[in-house]
């Protein structure tokens, strides 16, 4: 598997999501489960960046990887009580995706790749990384809440709601961008814009 | 859920690469790569059924009644994944087709399209042995999906395609209008079809 810190993920912000985020990716319907998910995602990879160049250190080669998905698993579970804790309503729609953050594609990327270098040296790239990947993650959860309900929900529990009602300029919202194939038709013209927007600049 | 209806209902509307996405991680390389061996298939759905029981049979009689299914992520990596990959690397670790056999499962013990098989199982309620039908109905599903767009990409590489929309980009828009003409093909459908 390519490390997504490799150039080829860095340059293309949309394709660091879309690969090996998907399963996180597609239930995120508004700019707050996206939001939820993508952080979730973020601080799971940050987590195992900062505590498998130590786990290295103190257990046997044989057991090391074991321990580091046993780490991964536990980030995801405190990760998911802490979501129960702080909008239940949300966890409760999410908790089966809420599960996938365990061995979602870039946590496991980052697991293998500080096992294989003890020591904190690539922590700054898998930070970047992460934050760039919230970013986007962010941006497309907030693109298609905007295409598919015409609102841009900024906070909701189970007493408040603040959102953005946009429904007097996207009079009609294309429901489909809420749908699985909604997101994979958006993911993949994203990458088609970023892609002729790195051409026009090279070219410029 | 008549049997008929649960692999309908995993390889078409709860497929899991349309449905979660999953999958898709592995890129055209890996998916091309995957999708020409019989043996990956053979030991990803060993694997699916293998992981999809396990994790069915741990919420039903023992996180559930305990009311602890948040622990849903630790228990699969703890016992699901710790298992299924101590297990295939002892196998790999032989010698002959049995040790081959054994590394082509282990690589897929951390798939996420295991995961999601397990995963949407245990969400449906499933005995174990629905479940067991349901793990390898979705690691099949899977894999025709992979297949079928694999054969849709190799096709379009002969059409006058925008440069900016081949590879990846070519591959979710195909992966999204696929999802869009299975999703009817559900539970209830086959349920008023087969009874």
């Amino acid at each position: 598997m390519i490390l997504p810190t490799s150039s080829r993920h860095s340059a293309n912000p949309v394709l660091l999501v879309a690969t090996g985020l998907c399963p996180v990716l597609i239930p995120a319907t508004t700019l707050q489960s996206g939001t939820i998910l993508g952080f979730g995602v973020a601080v799971h990879a940050v987590a195992l960046a900062l505590v498998l160049p130590f786990l290295s250190r103190v257990a046997g080669d044989s057991i090391r990887f074991l321990l580091s998905l046993a780490v991964s698993g536990m980030v995801a579970t405190l990760y998911g009580l802490a979501v129960r804790a702080v909008f239940p309503a949300e966890a409760f729609g999410l908790s089966p995706f809420l599960a996938f953050i365990a061995l979602n594609c870039f946590g496991i990327s980052v697991l293998r790749g500080s096992l294989r270098q003890p020591g904190l040296d690539r922590f700054p790239e898998y930070a970047r990384s992460a934050g760039e990947l919230l970013l986007t993650w962010i941006i497309f959860s907030a693109i298609r809440e905007v295409l598919g309900s015409g609102t841009l929900t900024l906070f909701v529990d189970e007493t408040s709601r603040i959102a953005l009602d946009l429904r007097s300029v996207l009079v009609y919202p294309v429901r489909l961008a809420l749908l699985p194939s909604g997101a994979f038709l958006l993911l993949g013209y994203g990458i088609a814009l970023y892609r002729l927007r790195v051409k026009r600049r090279k070219e410029a | 859920m008549s049997y008929l209806a649960i692999v309908f209902t995993f390889v078409f509307a709860g497929n899991v690469l349309f449905g979660y996405g999953a999958g898709t991680c592995a890129g055209p390389a890996g998916m091309r790569a995957t999708s020409g061996r019989l043996a990956a298939f053979s030991a990803m759905a060993s694997v699916g059924l293998v992981a999809t029981v396990l994790h069915v049979a741990i919420l039903r009689y023992a996180l559930y009644p305990l009311g602890l299914e948040a622990l849903e992520p630790l228990s699969y990596v703890l016992i699901v994944v710790i298992l299924l990959y101590a297990l295939t690397s002892a196998l790999a670790s032989g010698v002959g087709p049995l040790a081959e056999a054994g590394r082509v499962a282990r690589e897929q013990v951390l798939s996420c399209v295991v995961y999601a098989a397990a995963l949407s199982a245990a969400r449906k309620g499933f005995s174990v042995a629905e479940a067991a039908a349901a793990g390898v109905a979705a690691v099949a599903g899977w894999w025709c999906a992979v297949v079928l767009l694999d054969r849709i990409l190799d096709r379009l590489e002969l059409e006058d395609v925008p440069p900016a929309l081949r590879g990846q980009p070519l591959r979710f828009l195909s992966a999204g209008l696929m999802a869009m003409a299975v999703s009817g093909v559900d539970r209830i459908l086959i349920s008023r079809l087969a009874g």
